[in-house]
């Protein structure tokens, strides 16, 4: 009776649940290529859970509207069904809650780099989704920011103790200023304290003490510090190095003195245990090009051991540098840096200057633009693995996108041309490198900039009949089915300026193979015109007689004649995916 | 349909015949009664002293200030007794204390009741609905329901069976909301409660004395509660979005036993709620399932208290557990939890009118929360109080008035250390000293029955 009891007893008290320990760090990933990201804003994938919708209000996009960590975990076989294999989670660290009215439910806007950001769900939570994740061969990929804080202090100026934003001019003929202490502009002296009588030295920084909006000294207690901020303003001109490196973000957003050994450490230890905690698969990494790439030499090779030492192998750092020059985007993949970055080049050159405009021949580039690029990237890119990194240069693995939360959405600059999308997904899932998609996109979002482009998700029902998710989910089925398409080599058979009522307007193909895809061969053909039918004679590097056939709407194959000549004409806006039958 | 009009005017009529003798009302008389305590105390450090307590009903040694004032005025008629109560409670802080005059009042009991003979009563009101209590945890465990409503008592010789409904409306963002609109006869705006969601609380308990056992007294009861909310929708009053906050429920089931012989005395309770009678009536539930009710809620409540009162010495016993889990769907929460305090006193008739009262108690609770080790998040505090006093009415566990000495020493891990927020001592102390005075007292009121 007394066991009886004491059973009773033991079982009605609280235990810790499965998901609350460490599981030991091992590797999920054989070959990055072979993965296709899917970009979440957990704020906005699905609400799992109600209890963290602290301050949600509902249809505001600029504040938070419900999402977590549980949510995303619900709909695991979402992404199984669309076909993605990598979840690409906005930052799980606890921000700033709100500023000048607008929520960080996005999660840039750190204040405390060791706590979970509770409104997303806590480490249990955020375990939980990872540990499923993998049960599903699905990966994580979370998305970090070293180069800045949120806006945890005020530069106080006037020297009066609290933040002003002021308006001066005398009324008469004097010009009218205007300061803000949240976000002052840029000054290389430090931003300077100013009276009547003019300056008078670098004005004090001021950590708020607000703990309601968690806008407060941030941790760890070295970025709690004067020291660890740059206190030069805001970045006026992009153009500047010293600006653009030690500038504070718009938005008041806090630049980081990442040259400092102390700090460096910090940033190492604060996200590589994240890693650690929740057995997490890859860094996405913010704003790389606001931070010297001397803090990107000590940061990545640093995270890459210590996981390293503890089983974690080909953990992947890929870089954010907002910028269409390929050059730029290529520096961060230097020896020592990022596995890759965004191919943010592409995305203007490409995705914008040909597919988005198809509908206006004028507007539109010729697809001589996409070959012109892509040529580059051997030169600009590094060719060399990074030691200890994913076992691929970077030039073989950019991260391939078409749009994200930073930018308006395909579909709005495209207004709305649901078929240039699904062409340049056709395009994005085929091409080299690791693709992208952002979420939403398969449902037809059509947000435009920032915070328009990051609509609620669930209340779509996750439906899944729509012609554009259909396509998606039958193009990533295609990439998993045929190694060529995820590894083999390319080489551009056609390309042209013509965009206008020229036979071959907006004709492009190319062939992959060979490489890591060895004899595995795939030949895309997209016509990225909107207005008519294109045609062109495509020599391939197969021999006579080899029949291919389209692997992505089934229909009569295509045969090979002689010296590799194959005969293409493509409907506007549409492509073929020609496989060997 | 005359007929029938007829037939109920005859019976209002023949009622009116019945019952129409004249109450003499200056046989009344007015009552007086009170509850109250009173104390203060430093930490030793300077500051003021305060309870250590981490778990929700936590032992009283060192308790906020809180009184009651009682005027009754009662009749009696024959077979009939009538009583109005009405309590005034008065929470701290106090005027002496903080210096500011404007004090914060309640009106706890303001309710009529009335009983014919031993087998009938019935009241009406605003009331405080009680039943025993765990003295040193200040706690009552089963039966402690605050609702305007009302209720009847039927009694069949030691048995009784008491029913009640009563409504609590509280004033919080989930419960009752005024929003503008456009006047529709003049200028201007009119408030309209836009929400409105009263809690409606059914009670009933069956109590039972039991017969034939010599000296010892044996009390049973059973005891059951029906929480009701109704749906309601809220709006933003900025941009006019309106959210729905659906209907809920809950129950609760649970019994008491108690024993008692001469000065002695214990009290078992067990108590299983579910739903949204997991959350008290003074409370809404802050944590939901993910269609927003408290479906999936739950507690477990075992309780006791003991009393042995001798010569020289007398010991009080008291304590609980708690087994609290909400209905939200993560298994990590705030809203779930185990906790529960064991507390014993004993108190030491020194003199006739002076004793000494020794305590010693623990608590803790743990919450549904990992570190990051995964490692539950739980604290412990125990203390240990020597507490002389003054007694002017003599001896006895509940004699009172009862003027004290208080000393504590508080201890608690470094968990609950971790329950504070981070500027306050009590996140950095493991070691908590007390000492204060204080005075507790009641007399005559119907809430705090002389024992």
């Amino acid at each position: 009776m007394r066991f009886l009891l004491l059973a009773l007893f033991a079982s009605a008290c609280l235990a810790p649940p499965p998901d609350a320990k460490a599981v030991p760090l091992t590797t999920h990933v054989d070959d990055w290529r072979d993965e296709v990201i899917y970009q979440v804003l957990v704020d906005r994938f699905a609400n799992g859970d109600v209890n963290n919708d602290f301050g949600v209000q509902a249809g505001h996009l600029a504040r938070f509207q419900g999402g977590d960590w549980r949510g995303l975990e619900n709909h695991l076989d979402y992404f199984e069904r669309l076909g993605v294999t990598t979840l690409w989670i906005s930052p799980v660290v606890r921000n700033v809650e709100t500023d000048a009215d607008f929520d960080a439910y996005h999660g840039y806007w750190a204040q405390d780099l060791t706590e979970t950001n509770p409104h997303f769900g806590d480490l249990t939570a955020l375990r939980s989704l990872v540990k499923a994740a993998h049960e599903k061969k699905l990966k994580v990929v979370l998305d970090i920011v070293t180069n800045h804080m949120g806006q945890v202090f005020f530069y106080d100026q006037n020297l009066n103790g609290k933040p002003d934003v002021y308006i001066g001019g005398s009324g008469g003929t004097s010009p009218v200023t205007r300061s803000t202490e949240y976000d002052p502009d840029w000054d290389s002296r430090g931003v300077q304290v100013f009276t009547s009588l003019g300056v008078a030295g670098r004005a004090p920084i001021t950590f708020f003490d607000l703990p309601e909006t968690y806008r407060q000294r941030p941790k760890p207690d070295v970025l709690g510090t004067a020291d660890a901020y740059h206190g030069l303003g805001r970045t006026l001109d992009y153009e500047r190095p010293d600006q653009l490196l030690m500038g504070d973000f718009p938005g008041g957003l806090k630049d980081v003195a990442t040259e400092l050994p102390e700090v460096r450490e910090a940033m190492v230890e604060s996200y590589a245990r994240w890693a650690e905690l929740a057995d997490l698969d890859g860094f996405r990494i913010d704003t790389v090009k606001h931070v010297e790439h001397g803090f990107w030499q000590h940061f990545a090779p640093a995270v890459r051991k210590r996981l390293a030492d503890q089983g974690k192998q080909k953990f992947l750092m890929f870089g954010e540098a907002f910028d269409g020059r390929d050059d730029l985007l290529g520096s961060f993949t230097k020896p020592g840096e990022m596995d890759s970055v965004f191919y943010f080049s592409q995305k203007y050159v490409v995705y914008a200057d040909v597919f988005e405009k198809a509908h206006d021949a004028n507007a539109q580039r010729g697809t001589s633009q996409i070959a012109w690029l892509w040529n580059q990237r051997p030169t600009n890119w590094s060719n060399t693995p990074q030691p200890g990194g994913i076992g691929l240069a970077p030039s073989k693995v950019p991260v391939n996108f078409i749009d994200n939360h930073d930018t308006a959405r395909f579909l709005n600059n495209a207004r709305g041309d649901v078929k240039a999308l699904r062409n340049a997904l056709t395009l994005l899932l085929t091409e080299e490198g690791l693709p992208c998609v952002y979420y939403g996109t398969e449902l037809d979002f059509a947000g435009g900039n920032d915070p328009a482009n990051r609509e609620v998700l669930w209340t779509t029902g996750f439906d899944a009949s729509g012609e554009t998710w259909q396509h998606l989910a039958r193009l990533n089925a295609l990439r998993k089915q045929h190694v060529a398409l995820r590894r083999g080599d390319t080489k551009v058979l056609f390309s042209t300026q013509n965009t206008q009522a020229e036979d071959d307007a907006g004709l492009f193909a190319f062939e992959r193979s060979g490489g890591d895809a060895g004899e595995a061969y795939a030949l895309v053909v997209l016509n990225t015109n909107g207005r008519h039918t294109s045609k062109t004679r495509l020599v391939t590097s197969k021999p006579a007689g080899t029949l291919l056939a389209d692997a992505l709407t089934p229909g009569p194959a295509y045969t090979v004649g002689a010296g590799g000549v194959l005969e293409v004409e493509l409907p506007a806006q549409s492509a073929i995916v020609l496989v060997p039958r | 349909m005359r007929a029938l009009l007829f037939a109920l005017f005859s019976s209002v009529a023949l009622a009116e015949e019945v019952a129409a003798p004249v109450v003499d009302f200056s046989k009344g008389r007015f009552e007086f009664g009170t509850y109250g305590r009173v104390g203060i105390g430093t930490d030793l450090s300077g500051q003021t002293g305060r309870s250590a307590n981490i778990v929700s009903h936590g032992p009283r040694l060192i308790e906020d200030p809180y009184a009651e004032l009682e005027l009754r005025r009662e009749d009696e008629f024959g077979p009939v007794k009538s009583r109005v109560v009405s309590t005034i409670a008065f929470f701290p802080p106090f005027f002496h204390f903080n210096g500011q005059s404007l004090q914060s009042v309640g009106l706890r009991n303001l309710y009529a009741e009335a009983s014919v003979g031993d087998g009938f009563s019935a009241w009406a009101g605003s009331r405080m609905y009680r039943g025993d209590d765990v003295y040193l945890l200040n706690f009552w465990p089963l039966d402690d329901l605050n609702t305007i409503g009302g209720g009847v008592r039927f009694g069949f010789g030691k048995t009784q069976l008491k029913l009640h409904a009563g409504l609590a409306r509280l004033d919080l963002p989930s419960t009752y909301q005024l929003v503008v609109n456009n006047d529709p006869v003049d200028f201007g705006t009119v408030s309209v409660p836009r929400l409105d969601r009263p809690r409606l609380i059914e009670s009933a308990k069956l109590t039972h004395e039991f017969e034939g056992l010599g000296d010892v007294g044996l009390r049973v009861s059973l005891y059951a509660e029906a929480h009701e909310l109704p749906a309601g929708v809220r709006r933003s009053t900025v941009t006019g979005d309106e959210s729905v906050l659906p209907a809920d429920w809950g129950v609760m089931l649970g019994g008491q036993a108690t024993v008692w012989h001469e000065k002695q005395f214990a009290h078992l309770w067990v108590r299983q709620t579910l739903g949204l009678a997991t959350t008290d009536e003074l409370t809404m539930p802050t944590r939901f399932n993910n269609q927003l009710t408290t479906r999936g809620a739950r507690s477990t409540r075992l309780a006791m208290a003991g009393g042995w009162d001798a010569t020289h010495v007398g010991i009080m016993l008291g304590g609980y557990l708690d087994f609290v889990r909400d209905a939200g769907i993560s298994e990590t929460s705030s809203g779930k939890y185990d906790e529960g305090a064991l507390s014993a006193r004993l108190q030491w008739y020194a003199a006739k009118y002076f004793g000494v009262a020794v305590e010693a108690n623990v608590q803790r609770r743990v919450y549904a929360l990992v570190d990051a080790q995964g490692s539950l998040r739980g604290g412990t505090v125990g203390q240990l109080s020597v507490m002389p006093y003054f007694s002017p009415f003599g001896h006895g566990l509940f004699q009172r008035p009862q003027l004290r000495l208080v000393y504590a020493l508080s201890m608690r891990d470094a968990g609950a250390r971790s329950f504070y927020g981070v500027d306050d001592p009590f996140s950095r102390r493991g070691v908590e000293h007390y000492a204060g005075i204080s005075v507790e007292w009641w007399f005559n009121a119907t809430t705090y029955p002389q024992r």
